[in-house]
């Protein structure tokens, strides 16, 4: 039974006083010529010396906007930690709400989503990642979806909201039920779960099939051999890459693990990476700490980077999101090699976990503090501070949890987290934490 | 004693295991232990938080993402000493099932001390467990029927549900020392259930023969209630206090703890019936099982001639906000069945503003 919203998503618009750029933009998405006229914007990016990682991930979405918003092939909407090389590998392409939240905030567009889920009775104690997915797919700025497939471990947000994306437009919904304890009895019974996912969407939704598994695995692990690379040459003091720009293409490495756009894009990137070690030319020349970076970051606004990057000359070496967490994937047991991949995520299992790899990131990267941007409403990762505090204390590391919100900027104060970096990085000043590492 | 903080863990199980267990019910204010959740936490992971005895065990279930963090919490700062997760699914499909049989049987080696599965003994006493539930489960289903003819008040059935609750905490204490390892052999004397159910039809009889005076005005308009945790009882009063009939409860407690039975007929996979019955329960928001849910409350609004229904959604409860979406949207498209959002956290039934709303709500529904 679908819910009354169904019918009456034009009202909602409506009471959201749905704006005039909506309308355009909803309108120009879906027309031919303009993802033709992408393309030839792109292409004369590239002769005009564009620079080949920014170019390669803007193909990447393109490539796969063009793709949904044209229904040239299946649209399946998946929440942030489904592993998407199960819908490259059925031939469709993956869209994820949440992760094109960053996208509407980074260009002004979430305001409008935000409003429209209000309208709809969300709370906005809820976190704005997801409010501003249902948003944009109420207002059609998303594409629609042929199926959506969540999984259930890390985010409650992620799932209900993206069920009720379902529901708003009457198509299958498949939830993948991920064991908490990672055993060979929990891999079997998510492995099993995927390969009737992968059935079942084979059977519902015209255009799929398996036939482009081995393909996407093979997409899969050569980007990250690359990326491997890359996080390599992070490694490196002062780092070759602005952590701003990297805490941005997060949201590739959330959607795109299986499209033959990624191992491009990581090649140049490492390739990028190490021109600016082999030429000196780094983003901040005299870094003077290292930053790790949990969690995600604002996208409506650059201030606080460019205080840190370039006022306190602080790097961000390394971002959580990023920390590459799983083995190859194995093509000829695929199901199981992806159900691996989940279950290896560091944010699901007990925290333990997850300070691991915090503190991994901390050695590898030379890290002088770290920084959790406590998202509102993310109950995951800030529920998490009092631990991670304390751990990173005990092990002489300072912490700050840095209250904020990723998209909705009426949740954030600027000032204060101006205020609060300042005070963080007078701290490590003040401690000579440097040079006591 | 054991617990539970969620009401997908069979009570079954420490029964057995001769440990006293109760549903974690608590009371505003809550402890001083905020530092360890952010304030944006829903309240009833905040009260989870708390120091416990040290022979005390807490089992937390895979509720959402705030319990897994309070899982984190109480092990990391050592304020429980026995912590234990219980992985729940949120499908009932056969797999899960016995993926949830299996999680239930290692609760029980653990709550055993055992490495090994738990001996023929233990499923004996278990099977009488289940007896002595589904006895339970029976006669507090009989009190809310009651309660659904209007015949006693909400607020007297969700009293008698806590005393219950809290019995079944206690029944051990005055036979055995509280040490810190349960052995079967030491709580095997039998009638032990029996004991446990006299006890539970006596508080049963006292609250029913005592008069109820809110549910003798024949004019008072039937309201369900609905959410994800009830927190206290203080909201129910203010329901009955502003006018209005509770005639269900759709919560953790009473219903969804309650209000179904376990089958004791196969004797041979007991943990499988047990995980098939809670897994098959009226289901919680945050189970993925279609419009079950929805069904369900649209059903008992018509059986009980609710006219409207209050979601109680605690503050910053992810699982409540979505679900509460889902819900409106849903019973208004069904049969026009207005639904009244109140938040909030421990003794909101006692703030001027939830009465405020409750009685404005009354009065709508005294205009339609």
């Amino acid at each position: 039974m679908a819910p009354e919203g169904v019918k009456t998503t034009k009202s909602h618009r409506e009471i959201a006083g749905e704006t005039r750029r909506i309308k355009v933009i909803r309108a120009l998405a879906r027309k031919s010529w303009v993802h033709s006229a992408a393309k030839l914007v792109i292409n004369y990016m590239e002769r005009r010396g564009g620079t080949p990682y920014q170019i390669n991930a803007i193909r990447c979405f393109a490539d796969d906007f063009k793709h949904a918003y044209l229904r040239e092939k299946p649209c399946i909407f998946t929440s942030a930690f489904v592993p998407n090389e199960l819908i490259y590998g059925l031939g469709g392409v993956p869209f994820l709400p949440e992760a094109a939240s960053g996208f509407a905030a980074s260009f002004g567009f979430a305001k409008e989503s935000l409003a429209v889920c209000e309208s709809l009775w969300y709370s906005p104690d809820l976190c704005s990642f997801h409010r501003a997915g249902v948003g944009a797919s109420v207002l059609e700025l998303a594409p629609k979806p042929a199926a959506v497939v969540v999984s259930s471990h890390l985010c409650d947000g992620g799932k209900r909201s993206l069920y009720q994306i379902s529901q708003y437009h009457d198509c299958p919904f498949y939830i993948l039920d991920v064991p908490y304890t990672n055993s060979l009895q929990s891999l079997d019974r998510l492995g099993k779960q995927i390969e009737e996912v992968a059935q079942s969407l084979e059977q519902e939704v015209p255009g799929l099939s398996k036939d482009h598994m081995d393909e996407a695995i093979a997409n899969s692990n050569a980007a990250c051999s690359h990326y491997l690379d890359l996080c390599n040459l992070r490694t490196n003091i002062p780092s070759p890459w602005r952590g701003r720009e990297a805490l941005s293409y997060v949201v590739l490495f959330l959607w795109s693990w299986g499209s033959p756009w990624l191992t491009k894009f990581y090649q140049a990137l490492a390739k990028h990476a190490g021109d600016i070690v082999q030429s000196g030319e780094y983003p901040v020349r005299n870094e003077r700490f290292r930053l790790a970076w949990l969690n995600l970051r604002p996208y409506y606004s650059p201030r606080l980077f460019d205080y840190l990057e370039d006022e306190c000359e602080v790097s961000i070496a390394f971002e959580e999101f990023s920390y590459m967490y799983w083995d190859p994937l194995d093509a000829r047991d695929p199901y199981v090699s992806l159900a691996k991949k989940i279950m290896s995520n560091p944010g699901w299992g007990p925290i333990e976990r997850r300070l691991e790899v915090i503190n991994r990131i901390v050695g590898e990267f030379s890290v002088d503090g770290v920084v959790q941007f406590a998202q509102w409403g993310c109950r995951q990762h800030n529920g998490g501070a009092s631990v991670l505090s304390d751990y990173l204390r005990k092990k002489g590391i300072p912490f700050l949890n840095l209250d904020g919100d990723g998209v909705d900027a009426r949740n954030s104060g600027e000032a204060q987290s101006l205020t609060r970096l300042g005070a963080f990085v007078e701290l490590m000043e003040s401690r000579n934490i440097r040079n006591s590492r | 004693m054991v617990h539970l903080a969620c009401s997908y863990i069979p009570y079954e199980i420490p029964l057995a295991a001769g440990i006293p267990a109760a549903r974690g019910v608590f009371e505003g204010p809550l402890p001083s232990t905020e530092g360890y959740l952010p304030r944006d936490f829903c309240a009833y992971a905040r009260a989870f938080v708390r120091q416990y005895k040290d022979d005390d065990v807490v089992a937390i279930a895979e509720s959402c993402d705030a319990m897994r963090r309070v899982y984190d919490v109480l092990r990391y700062w050592n304020l429980a000493r026995t912590v234990y997760f219980v992985d729940v699914p949120r499908t009932r499909d056969p797999d899960a099932i016995s993926f949830y049989a299996e999680e239930l049987e290692s609760l029980a080696s653990k709550l055993l001390n055992s490495e090994i599965s738990p001996c023929h003994e233990f499923s004996e006493r278990l099977m009488l467990a289940i007896n002595c539930m589904n006895q339970i489960r029976k006669e507090l289903s009989d009190v809310f029927d009651l309660v659904s003819e209007r015949q006693l008040s909400a607020g007297r059935g969700i009293e008698l549900v806590v005393n219950v609750n809290q019995l079944l905490a206690d029944f051990r204490s005055t036979h055995d020392a509280p040490e810190a390892v349960p052995c079967l052999t030491h709580d095997s004397e039998p009638g032990m259930f029996d004991t446990i159910i006299e006890r539970i039809r006596g508080m049963i009889s006292q609250t029913v023969s005592e008069p109820a005076p809110l549910s003798q005005d024949r004019s008072r308009i039937p309201v369900g209630v609905s959410g994800t945790c009830l927190l206290d009882s203080s909201l129910i009063e203010c329901i009955e206090n502003a006018g209005l009939d509770v005639v269900f409860i759709d919560s953790c407690l009473p219903s969804r703890t309650y209000d179904f039975v376990v089958d004791n007929k196969t004797t041979s996979r007991l943990f499988h019936a047990l995980a098939e019955a809670y897994l098959s329960k009226a289901p919680c928001p945050r189970m993925f099982q279609g419009t079950e849910r929805i069904k369900r409350l649209y059903e008992l609004a018509s059986d009980h001639g609710a006219k409207g229904l209050v979601y109680f959604a605690p503050k910053f409860c992810d699982q409540a906000y979505y679900d509460f979406i889902e819900i409106r949207q849903s019973l208004k498209a069904l049969g026009r069945l207005p639904v009244l959002l109140l938040e909030g956290q421990y003794g909101v039934g006692k703030t001027g503003q939830a009465l405020t709303r409750v009685e404005a709500f009354r009065e709508m529904l005294e205009g339609r």
